[in-house]
């Protein structure tokens, strides 16, 4: 008894250890950046929390929706094994204070694997966030391409993520503060 | 260790049921074991003893604390006395050593100074003694003679001045009587004769004999041509640029204390042994410690006194013999010093200004007159020089003048007529002269062409009364910058005679041409001619030659790697003739950098002063900053001739949004088997932060269907920021082994061209 009350606490603080390590490797959405948003033109609505992410083709009926992760060779071989897809964020080679921002989600009919490489064509957008943004942020460009590609080189560990040329680009504008994420049937 | 040892001795005397060599055994084990010294092992022969003792005596009961206290009163006994002995002689020895030091040092301080001080005294006496008598001398014979130096200088100098003063206007005088009296007058008028007809002589060499030369030339010049002649050589034509101290520890010498301890206490059992030990070792180094402090300071104090008394008398029976010494001579000089030099002032103060007059005086006396002559003989040579220059050179100039005018008219005419004598001499060695010279053109377009035949017009005049052979008459042509200048027909007679008193233009003369290498660089050439070997004339005539046609670059090209670039060539005709309608602009390159598409342009017809830009698509396959290769352009016309050329091997700018290299070993590519390339792409200069990139690879060359890229082909890639790189990897599969080609990789960014990069292997 008295062994289980001096532990406790270490088991909390493990705990907390394990859930802060996580959430630093999946990289939350920046504060400034959650929220609701629309597209006019293209009649789409993009919801962002701090984990997770929706996005609603409302012409097509058609809902994306997905966890953060992190942008590294482990985490694109940890989601292909689970076949589900995820946002994927690292910080911008250029600007440590920007993330670069790959929502994926992967064909894996389409996957193959030669010479060390694997890759599988994906669904992709794309967009950038500024992680230092206190203010709620009003507008988010971004750019959605069907046909993209996911190649993982093995030797490596590298992951490259593309598209084809000609995307679509958004111009999202903030309409709530709030981010409701409407349940999605898997 | 010596603990350890009672400890282990008691617990086998306790725990003995054996015989005693057994026990013995133990005891002599143990003692070797622990390698003690001779004196432990008396001990361990004590113990054996006691042992034996109590084993063959039988027990009885132990008495220990009875035994302890003895022991202790018997130790504090042999401590007390001890201590006593021993810290008496160790205080008695130390303060004895301590004070003799302490008062030796004292004292001889002391008696040192005294020694220092007594010297000082006795030197500084003398010193001043001697040092005043010595003054006193020196400073007199110092006085004496620098007063008589200086005397002896002020004498000299104030005769110098008077007698200066008295002698000079005597001397002056008679100076200028004497000159008066002189043959200045005579013999300046004698010299100026000689010089008079010298000059006119000089005069009549330098002006009339030219003007004679020069006027028989002009007269010859302007004697009527009879006959005005013009031909060709050939045919006719027209003319054109880096110790803690105190000695109880020592006295405590252990093994020692334990014997006496062993001998003191003599019970009958071990343990009463024992206790008498333990108690005779505290007793013993108590009293001992107590009673050796105070017996050591006691004796150490009085010691210490008498040693510095004695150490005190031996520092003062010494001698300070040096100190003294060293004082009498610190004394001796400072008042020697002192003294000299008051002595020496006042005993020079006193001698100098008497001896100073006097030799003053006595020097004014016997120098003066030999003064007062040497300025009357100064005066007097001066004035007289003075006055005799004068009269001899005014009577010098008026003889001179004078011979002057009488001879130079007769120097004038005759000289002047053998100037016209000799230039009529050489009128009839050389009666032929080279008057004029020109370039004449082969293309005639005002354009002195690399390649162009360029020959020569010359003009020649024939001063005699009779006709003069051709052949007689050579005319001959050297070009300044030989390197650059074929002389076709360096010199040449004349085809025709010349007539009597003729004036002859001869045309298409000689031959020379000038290289492309020529263009643009001013240069000159010399054409000179001779009659029967003798020079009649050479003509110097400045040329620059030019392409009809300037070629040079519009723009400073600035070239992308891989892809289509414009370079555009200003043309512009700078002859006086229209170009020829098939006139053609060409590039070339030896280079494999630059990929040319249009080798050829059609200019078309350009009218004299006209110009217009014409433009060649090329591409630059290189992955630096600058495309640097040979690069020529050239205008050529109809008939394969070339007017105009540009050659050119400067670095023009090479600049894409993105670089792209490999960073691989590409020569496997030859081998049968899959090569992983790697490839590192920069952003040099895109600043669209969502445009993503696109990748595409091919092989180029013969072989290139022996190669199949291995992955996505294209490939695509996020975007990249400004100044930011990355690398990816094409795997490439070379089917069967090969003789090489080209890797070719096109990079797009959201569909447009940005590089085009290729690589052999």
């Amino acid at each position: 008894m008295l062994i289980m009350k001096l532990t406790q606490p270490l088991h909390n603080l493990a705990r907390l250890f394990v859930v802060t390590a996580f959430l630093a490797a999946c990289v939350s959405i920046p504060s400034a950046y959650r929220g609701t948003y629309l597209d006019q033109e293209h009649n789409v609505e993009l919801v962002l929390s701090m984990a997770k992410g929706t996005l609603e083709f409302k012409d097509e009926g058609r809902i994306l929706q997905a966890g953060t992760a992190d942008y590294s060779f482990k985490g694109f071989t940890k989601a292909i094994k689970k076949g589900r897809p995820g946002i994927f964020a690292r910080p911008n080679a250029a600007d440590s204070d920007e993330l670069d921002v790959f929502w994926v989600k992967p064909n894996y009919d389409t996957l193959q694997e030669s010479n060390g490489l694997i890759w599988f064509e994906a669904e992709i957008f794309y967009t950038r966030l500024d992680k230092d943004l206190r203010a709620k942020v009003q507008t988010l460009k971004a750019v959605h391409a069907l046909g993209g590609t996911v190649m993982l080189d093995t030797p490596t560990e590298s992951v490259q993520v593309g598209w084809p040329a000609g995307p679509t680009e958004y111009a999202l504008q903030r309409i709530s503060d709030k981010a409701k994420h409407p349940k999605v049937d898997e | 260790m010596f603990a350890d040892f009672w400890s282990i001795s008691g617990k086998e005397l306790r725990c003995h049921d054996g015989s005693s060599a057994k026990a013995s055994e133990k005891i002599s084990h143990y003692m070797s074991q622990g390698g003690y010294m001779l004196v432990s092992r008396v001990h361990a022969l004590l113990l054996s003893l006691f042992f034996l003792n109590s084993v063959f005596a039988q027990t009885q009961p132990a008495d220990t604390g009875s035994a302890r206290r003895d022991g202790r009163s018997q130790g504090e006994s042999d401590g007390r006395r001890d201590g006593y002995s021993r810290g008496r002689s160790d205080g008695d020895r130390e303060g004895q050593a301590q004070g003799y030091r302490d008062g030796f040092a004292r004292c001889e301080a002391i008696e040192r100074q005294r020694a220092y001080d007594s010297g000082y005294s006795d030197g500084s006496s003398r010193g001043n003694w001697e040092g005043d008598s010595e003054g006193r001398r020196r400073g007199d014979n110092d006085g004496q003679s620098q007063g008589r130096s200086d005397g002896q200088a002020d004498g000299d100098h104030r005769a110098d001045n008077d007698a200066e003063a008295a002698a000079t206007p005597p001397g002056r005088q008679l100076g200028r009587e004497q000159a008066e009296a002189s043959d200045a007058r005579e013999q300046g008028r004698a010299d100026g004769i000689v010089a008079g007809d010298r000059a006119a002589r000089a005069q009549a060499l330098a002006y009339d004999y030219p003007l004679g030369h020069s006027d028989y030339k002009a007269e010859r010049f302007r004697e009527a041509i009879v006959n005005r002649d013009a031909f060709s050589q050939i045919a006719p034509a027209p003319l054109f640029e880096e110790e803690v101290r105190f000695g109880i520890a020592r006295a405590l010498q252990v093994p020692r204390l334990e014997a006496v301890a062993g001998a003191r206490c003599n019970y009958p059992t071990s343990e009463e042994n024992s206790a008498c030990q333990d108690g005779y070792n505290d007793g013993y180094r108590s009293a001992y410690d107590s009673e050796y402090r105070h017996a050591y300071r006691s004796a150490y104090d009085g010691a210490f006194r008498s040693g510095a008394d004695r150490g005190c008398y031996d520092a003062q029976s010494r001698s300070y013999s040096g100190d003294r010494d060293r004082g009498y001579n610190d004394g001796y000089r400072a008042a020697y010093d002192r003294a000299y030099q008051s002595a020496y002032r006042r005993a020079y103060d006193a001698i100098y200004p008497s001896a100073f007059r006097q030799a003053s005086d006595e020097t004014y006396r016997a120098v003066y007159r030999s003064y007062y002559d040497a300025h009357f003989e100064a005066a007097r040579a001066a004035a007289y020089r003075a006055r005799y220059d004068a009269l001899y050179e005014a009577a010098y100039e008026a003889a001179k003048a004078e011979k002057y005018a009488e001879v130079y008219p007769g120097y004038a005419a005759q000289e002047y007529a053998r100037g016209r004598a000799d230039e009529a001499a050489d009128f009839a060695a050389r009666p032929v002269r080279l008057l004029e010279s020109s370039l004449i053109e082969t293309i005639p377009n005002g354009v002195y062409e690399p390649g162009e035949a360029i020959r020569f017009r010359v003009q020649l005049r024939n001063f005699a009364d009779a006709g003069l052979l051709g052949r007689d008459v050579r005319v001959t042509v050297r070009a300044a910058d030989a390197a650059n200048t074929v002389v076709a027909q360096g010199e040449a007679v004349l085809a025709r005679d010349l007539r009597n008193k003729s004036l002859t233009d001869v045309s298409d003369l000689l031959e020379v041409r000038f290289n492309e290498s020529a263009a643009a660089k001013a240069t000159h050439l010399l054409v000179a001619a001779s009659y029967q070997g003798r020079a009649v004339g050479e003509i110097r005539l400045d040329v620059t030659p030019q392409f009809m046609v300037d070629v040079k670059l519009a723009d400073e090209p600035v070239f992308q790697e891989g892809m289509e670039t414009a370079v555009r060539l200003l043309v512009r005709n700078r002859s006086e003739t229209p170009t020829n309608p098939g006139l053609g602009l060409r590039i070339a390159s030896p280079s494999e950098k630059l990929e040319i598409l249009t080798s050829e342009v059609n200019a078309g017809v350009l009218a004299p002063g006209a110009s217009g830009v014409f433009e060649f698509r090329v591409i630059a396959h290189t992955g630096g900053n600058t495309l640097q290769v040979p690069i020529t352009f050239g205008a050529i016309l109809g008939g394969g001739r070339r007017v105009g050329l540009l050659e050119t091997n400067k670095a023009y700018p090479v600049r894409n949004d993105f670089r792209v290299l490999p960073t691989s070993d590409l020569s496997t590519l030859r081998n049968k088997g899959v090569t992983r390339v790697s490839y590192k792409i920069t952003n040099i200069g895109s600043t669209d932060q969502f445009k993503g990139l696109q990748l595409k690879v091919s092989v180029l060359g013969p072989n290139r269907d022996k190669f199949q890229v291995v992955g996505p082909n294209p490939q695509f890639l996020p975007p990249m920021d400004r100044g930011i790189a990355t690398t990816f990897v094409v795997p490439l599969l070379a089917k069967e082994k090969n003789t090489g080609g080209k890797v070719q990789i096109e990079i797009q960014e959201d569909g447009k061209t940005v590089v085009v990069h290729q690589a052999a292997f």
